[in-house]
C-alpha cells in the first residue's frame, strides 16, 4: 500500500487564492519591531550606565528575599546587573513568543548582555540551566540563565535565554511573591527547563479520583472512575506539551491523589480510557498495589 | 557585465521562499488540524517567527524543517480547545479538484487521518506523507523513536482498518 500517495491524495490541495505573501512580511516586520524596540530600550540604558553600574550592585540577598534551597548547580550571588531605564512592559516581547506579563531582567536581543529592569537587582543567578535545544529551536541557546530578581519588595524568578547570530531572547518568569505554587526556586526552573526541553511529566496534585486538578499546565483530556480497578480509583488521559500520558489514580495521603501509573505511550489496542483500564486489567501491572 | 551582484535583503530572501513554498506549508498545517482558517492562522504564526529567525534559519537551510516544527508543535496546544473555530460553510475556500483516488475513499481516509490521537497523526504525516525518517521524525516531535514507531504502528493500522470499511461499505 503505497501511503504516500494515498494520504495526498486525501488531503485537499491548498486554496488557489493565499495570503499575500506582503501580509506576511509585515507580521513579522511588526515582531521583529516589537522585539527590537524592547531589546534597544534596555541597550541604550545599558550604554548609558557603563561605569556607574557597581552602584546597583547589591552585596548579597537581604532579609526580604524568599527562601532559596540549593541542588548544586552553578550559581552566582548575586550578579551584576547592566542597565537603568525602565523596560516598557507593555512591549516586552523577547523571542518568539509572546510573554504574558513582564520580565525585570533579559538578554539583550543583539549583543545578549544581561540587562535588569531600573530599580532591580538580581540576587542570584544559575548559569546555563538550558544545555539542549528549547522547544521550537534547533540548537541550544549560546547563554541562559534561570535569576532570582527583586525591588526590595517583590520578588521575581526568570528563566532567560538568548541565540547568538539569530538575536533574539526568550523568557519565562514567575512572582514568587504572588504564590507560584513551587517550593523553591529550583523546583521552579527545574519546571521551567522541563517545559523548555520537552522532558516534563504530569504533576498530580490534588483532586478527587473521579475529578483530577493538575498543576503546571498539565491539560485533562479525559477521565472517570475505575471502580473495575479498585474502590476509589479512577483513569485519566493527559496531555503535557508534545505529550500524552496515561495514569490510574487513587486517593493518596490528605488531600493528595497518587498516581499509580503513569505511561507514555499506552501501548494498548485502542486509545481510549476503557481500552487503557482494560490493558491495565489484562497486564497484571497493578499488581498488589490495589 | 559586472562581477559584483548586491547582496539580496533579508525580506527579498524571505519573500522568495514564502511565495514558493506557502501552498505547500498550508497544506501541511491543514493536514495536522483539518480546518483552513485554523491553518492559515497556523501557518501565520508560524512564518511570523520563521520572519525572525531568518537569518539563522536561513544559513542552516532549515526553513521547512523549522516551520514544519511550529506547526506541529504549535498544533498540539490548539488540539481539544473547545473554543476551536469551526468554519461556515460558506466560506470554505474553493479548492481544486482531484481525481486520484473516488471521493468517498479520500473522505473517509482524511476522515480517519483527522480522528487519529494527535500524535499518531502526526507521526503518520511525518514518516509516511511527508516522507521524513524516524530519526527526523523523533527530533521534530521531541519524542524518543520507539514512540514514533509504535505512534505511526497503530495510526497505519487504523487508517488501514477505515479503507476497509469504507471498500466493505455498499
Amino acid at each position: 500500500m503505497d501511503w504516500q500517495q494515498l494520504i495526498d491524495d486525501a488531503i485537499e490541495p491548498s486554496p488557489a487564492t493565499q495570503q499575500p505573501v506582503q501580509q506576511r512580511v509585515e507580521a513579522g516586520r511588526s515582531a521583529l519591531r516589537r522585539r527590537r524596540v524592547a531589546a534597544g530600550v534596555a541597550g541604550v540604558a545599558a550604554a548609558a550606565v557603563v561605569g556607574a553600574v557597581a552602584w546597583a550592585l547589591p552585596q548579597g540577598a537581604t532579609s526580604t528575599e524568599p527562601p532559596i534551597t540549593g541542588t548544586g548547580r552553578a550559581t552566582t550571588e548575586p550578579s551584576a546587573p547592566t542597565s537603568g531605564t525602565p523596560l516598557s512592559k507593555a512591549d516586552m516581547i523577547l523571542g518568539s513568543v509572546d510573554i504574558p506579563g513582564h520580565v525585570d531582567a533579559a538578554y539583550d536581543f543583539d549583543d545578549g548582555s544581561l540587562v535588569v529592569r531600573d530599580g532591580w537587582r538580581i540576587v542570584r543567578t544559575v548559569q546555563d540551566p538550558l544545555t539542549v535545544a528549547p522547544d521550537g529551536e534547533f540548537d541550544p541557546p549560546t547563554d541562559s540563565a534561570g535569576l532570582v530578581v527583586t525591588d526590595g519588595t517583590d520578588v521575581e524568578w526568570e528563566l532567560i535565554y538568548w541565540h547568538e547570530g539569530s538575536g533574539g531572547s526568550s523568557a519565562a518568569t514567575s512572582n514568587a511573591a504572588a504564590g507560584s505554587g513551587y517550593a523553591d526556586f529550583d523546583t521552579w526552573l527545574d519546571v521551567q527547563v522541563a517545559r523548555k526541553t520537552g522532558a516534563w511529566t504530569p504533576d498530580l496534585v490534588t483532586g478527587t479520583p473521579s475529578h483530577l486538578t493538575l498543576l503546571n499546565g498539565t491539560r485533562i483530556i479525559d477521565q472517570r472512575p475505575a471502580p473495575e480497578l479498585g474502590e476509589d480509583y479512577a483513569v485519566a488521559e493527559l496531555q503535557e506539551f508534545n505529550e500524552q500520558w496515561w495514569v490510574v489514580t487513587r486517593p493518596g495521603s490528605g488531600s493528595t491523589t497518587e498516581a499509580l501509573i503513569v505511561t507514555y505511550p499506552f501501548e494498548g489496542d485502542a486509545a481510549t480510557l476503557d481500552g487503557f483500564v482494560d490493558h491495565v486489567r489484562s497486564e497484571g501491572v497493578l499488581g498488589g498495589r490495589s | 557585465m559586472s562581477w559584483w551582484a548586491p547582496r539580496r535583503t533579508r525580506e527579498e530572501e524571505y519573500v522568495d521562499y514564502v511565495s514558493a513554498r506557502q501552498a505547500h506549508l498550508l497544506r501541511i498545517a491543514y493536514a495536522i488540524c483539518g480546518d483552513w482558517h485554523q491553518a492559515d492562522d497556523l501557518l501565520q504564526l508560524a512564518l511570523t517567527k520563521l520572519y525572525v529567525a531568518w537569518p539563522r534559519v536561513h544559513r542552516d537551510g532549515r526553513e521547512d524543517a523549522y516551520v514544519r516544527q511550529i506547526l506541529v508543535r504549535t498544533n498540539i496546544d490548539e488540539h481539544r480547545r473547545p473554543w476551536r473555530r469551526e468554519q461556515p460553510a460558506a466560506e470554505t475556500p474553493e479548492v481544486e479538484a482531484r481525481a486520484d483516488l473516488p471521493l468517498d475513499e479520500r473522505e473517509a481516509l482524511f476522515a480517519a487521518l483527522q480522528q487519529l490521537p494527535p500524535m499518531q497523526r502526526r507521526t503518520v504525516l511525518l514518516r509516511h506523507w511527508l516522507d521524513l525518517s524516524v530519526a527526523e521524525t523523533a527530533m521534530e516531535l521531541s519524542i524518543s523513536q520507539g514512540t514514533v514507531k509504535s505512534h505511526t504502528s497503530r495510526g497505519l493500522e487504523a487508517l488501514r482498518q477505515a479503507l476497509a470499511e469504507e471498500h466493505s461499505s455498499p
